[in-house]
């Protein structure tokens, strides 16, 4: 009878042991199977594009992020060409060496020789750090339009995206150089929606936004950075804003938009404000081509400073630029050559205040005593310093970067206006 | 109880035989690399074969894995043509030298089975150190710094790379057969192995040391005499006798004392001749001819 039982219940475990075969695996091939396909993948993905690869590179997390063009070859070449400071003196220079695709945590793209463009962000240098940027990726998604990839020691990332069959690197870098100054020359300002609140992001030119609150400044010990490149169409972030999953924000008529948020600008005269009080920045007045008022003012100054400085023939008005002065005023520089063909430079005041969509623009009088002696040899200046009063409205061709280009027209007087670029 | 044993018995095996069937496996998981006639560096890997791994049984690397190196310092692979440039240099200033000087097939049984070169340092910065090579168990020698090197510059190559080579193999050497105690006992009251930095070149060698790393431990002081003598010339090397000796110290006497109990075991150990070797190393040296060292000239001549 015992045996009887003993050998049903050893039928049962036999059953059981053959019905583990029957779970279904969670995956229809080997790990083996698929890491070779995965690999096969990377291979061709990379090797695919006639023309290479634009190739976005962010070393780390404090800086810009660098544009390059890699050519992977079937054959283990690697051919990288770049433009920038930093490895080729603002040249366009190639460097080929090798690259494979190997298995570790998953696909690994290695530069496993030196490469002058690829490899400087990762050269340790006198320090041992360098950039602590990457050599060796994980290759995090890889198809035909897209590749991104994890540096594996030290997080870098790099984006890639197939080159324009036929196109030249360097009708790439002049695309990529306009681009620049389109969007971020000047240390550009932008203003970030995102979930019902707006922000501020800072100093474009750098290549890193520092991100802060509406009318406020950057901490330069606390601020919050957020690298990008610049590419044809627009700007590449190395990683998404808080709470936005997008890094890919493209140029669409005058904002620049991704699925979640958007970067804009602010109106004219805001933005002339703006880029004075939270920038630092310099409006330069472009005295060549300004109202006849103005024009007039400038030519009877250059009359009296002539006469006065008979010994200097360049003796003449050098420029007009306006740089904030403190919490309530504005300065307009103005610049001279007077006894040396050293510029000498005075301070007027003046106050900006926004009415509207309008920007009005008061004089105040001389910054100081210099000032005002100058004031009083050349009385013709007074006239000049007083063409900039009046109620002004502002308009822009540069909608994404008005630091390129702004005109101030006085409301009521439309034949009175002047144009601006803005400087750091 | 027997029938018990054998129902058990065919219970077990129907289960086993049952739960054991369909995975098919093969002889491995990974799947063979197929090696492409037309890759990048086919013609480069093909010379590295024929000239160090056949003759010599050493594998030359010069692609970098990072996994194969020291993880607390960042490192960068080695450009290609300085890999190629240092391949040809290996052969002429090293294993050309010990085959003629050294007992036939002495580097293919004793010289490291691998070669790996690394473009960058691993630069210490808190310790103001860097290092330029490692020898690792007798096996792999590491020799880094490599794309900062200038292939026309003889002190430099001489000092990162060949000195390196030699120090580096020396480790190798008494790996296998340990150096003479009585080394050890010369200066063993200056050893300093954390502040060794700190230490110019005139005070090493006032001290009898022959670098300032030669006075971070005993060991590297061996290798060091070993390996600064056979690459500095003879009119450099008793200038540093000379200078170890000023101002009333014996660092010179002390360093050729040290020289001498390297000398005899080199010649008592492996039957090496150490002065065959640095004459060797020198007259090469001074016959720098670059078309004749790419072209391999100086082979079995």
């Amino acid at each position: 009878m015992k045996a009887k039982y003993l050998f049903i219940s050893l039928a049962l475990v036999g059953a059981l042991c053959a019905c583990s075969r029957d779970e279904e695996s969670l995956f229809d091939k080997s790990a083996a199977e698929r890491a070779q396909e995965a690999l096969n993948n990377a291979n061709t993905v990379l090797a695919a594009p006639e023309n290479g690869w634009e190739m976005l590179y962010f070393a780390n997390t404090e800086s810009r992020g660098y544009n390059l063009i890699v050519k992977f070859d079937s054959n283990g070449k690697v051919v990288a060409t770049a433009k920038n400071s930093l490895t080729t003196g603002n040249q366009i220079m190639s460097d080929e060496s090798t690259w494979e695709v190997k298995l570790d945590y998953g696909p690994i793209l290695t530069f496993d020789t030196y490469n002058k463009e690829l490899h400087a962000w990762a050269d340790p240098q006198e320090d041992g750090d360098g950039y602590l940027g990457d050599y060796e990726f994980l290759i995090l998604h890889a198809d035909a339009n897209y590749v991104k990839l994890k540096g594996k020691k030290h997080s870098a990332y790099c984006y890639l995206y197939p080159m324009e069959a036929g196109k030249s690197a360097s009708d790439y870098f002049a695309e990529v150089e306009a681009a620049q100054q389109k969007l971020c020359a000047n240390g550009n300002i932008f203003h970030l929606g995102l979930q019902d609140k707006e922000y501020l992001l800072h100093d474009a030119s750098s290549g890193l936004f520092s991100l802060t609150g509406l009318g406020q400044v950057p901490d330069p010990e606390n601020a919050l950075l957020f690298p990008f490149a610049v590419r044809k169409n627009g700007l590449q972030l190395s990683f998404a804003f808080s709470e936005s999953g997008d890094t890919w924000y493209e140029i669409s008529g005058d904002r620049l938009v991704s699925a979640k948020s958007a970067i804009s600008v602010a109106a004219p005269a805001t933005y002339f404000s703006e880029y004075l009080t939270l920038a630092g920045g310099t409006w330069t007045i472009n005295i060549t081509d300004v109202n006849d008022a103005t024009k007039s003012a400038i030519n009877t100054l250059n009359q009296a400073l002539k006469k006065a400085y008979t010994s200097n023939k360049k003796a003449a008005v050098q420029g007009l630029a306006f740089k904030q002065n403190d919490e309530n005023t504005v300065a307009l520089i103005f610049s001279y050559l007077g006894s040396s063909n050293k510029a000498t430079e005075m301070k007027y005041l003046y106050t900006i205040s926004l009415q509207g969509d309008n920007m009005n623009i008061a004089y105040v009088g001389p910054a100081d005593t210099n000032a005002e002696k100058v004031l009083t040899t050349f009385s013709d200046l007074e006239t000049l310093l007083k063409t900039f009063e009046g109620t002004f409205a502002s308009a822009t061709d540069n909608a994404l970067n008005p630091t390129n280009g702004i005109q101030l027209t006085e409301s009521s007087n439309t034949s009175v206006w002047f144009k601006a670029t803005g400087k750091l | 109880m027997k029938k018990i044993y054998q129902i058990a018995c065919i219970g077990l095996l129907l289960a086993a035989m049952v739960s054991c069937t369909e995975e098919k496996f093969g002889d491995t998981i990974f799947i063979d690399p197929v090696e492409d006639p037309n890759a990048y560096t086919k013609q480069f890997d093909q010379w590295l074969y024929d000239h160090f791994t056949v003759p010599y049984n050493v594998e030359y690397r010069y692609r970098l894995d990072d996994n194969a190196t020291d993880p607390n310092y960042n490192v960068v692979p080695v450009s290609i043509g300085m890999a190629d440039t240092i391949a040809h240099l290996s052969l002429y200033l090293w294993y050309d030298v010990y085959d003629k000087v050294a007992p036939t097939g002495f580097l293919k049984e004793n010289g490291p089975r691998i070669i790996q070169l690394i473009g960058s340092a691993m630069i210490n910065a808190a310790q103001g150190t860097e290092k330029l090579g490692t020898a690792e168990g007798g096996i792999k020698i590491t020799l880094m710094k490599i794309n900062k090197m200038e292939p026309d510059n003889m002190g430099q190559l001489n000092e990162y790379i060949f000195k390196t080579m030699h120090h580096e193999f020396s480790h190798i050497l008494h790996q296998k057969k340990t150096y003479p105690k009585e080394f050890e006992q010369i200066t063993s009251g200056t050893y300093n192995p954390d502040g060794w930095q700190y230490t110019s070149d005139s005070e090493a060698w006032q001290m009898g040391y022959t670098s300032p790393y030669a006075s971070s431990q005993a060991r590297e002081d061996f290798v060091e005499t070993i390996a600064n003598y056979i690459v500095k010339s003879d009119d450099t090397w008793n200038a540093m006798i000379a200078a170890g000796n000023s101002d009333g110290n014996k660092g010179g006497d002390i360093i050729t004392q040290k020289l001498t109990i390297c000398r005899t075991w080199l010649a008592e150990k492996w039957e090496l001749d150490l002065d065959a070797l640095h004459e060797e190393v020198q007259k090469r040296q001074q016959n720098m001819d670059w078309n004749a060292i790419m072209n391999l000239e100086f082979l079995n001549k």
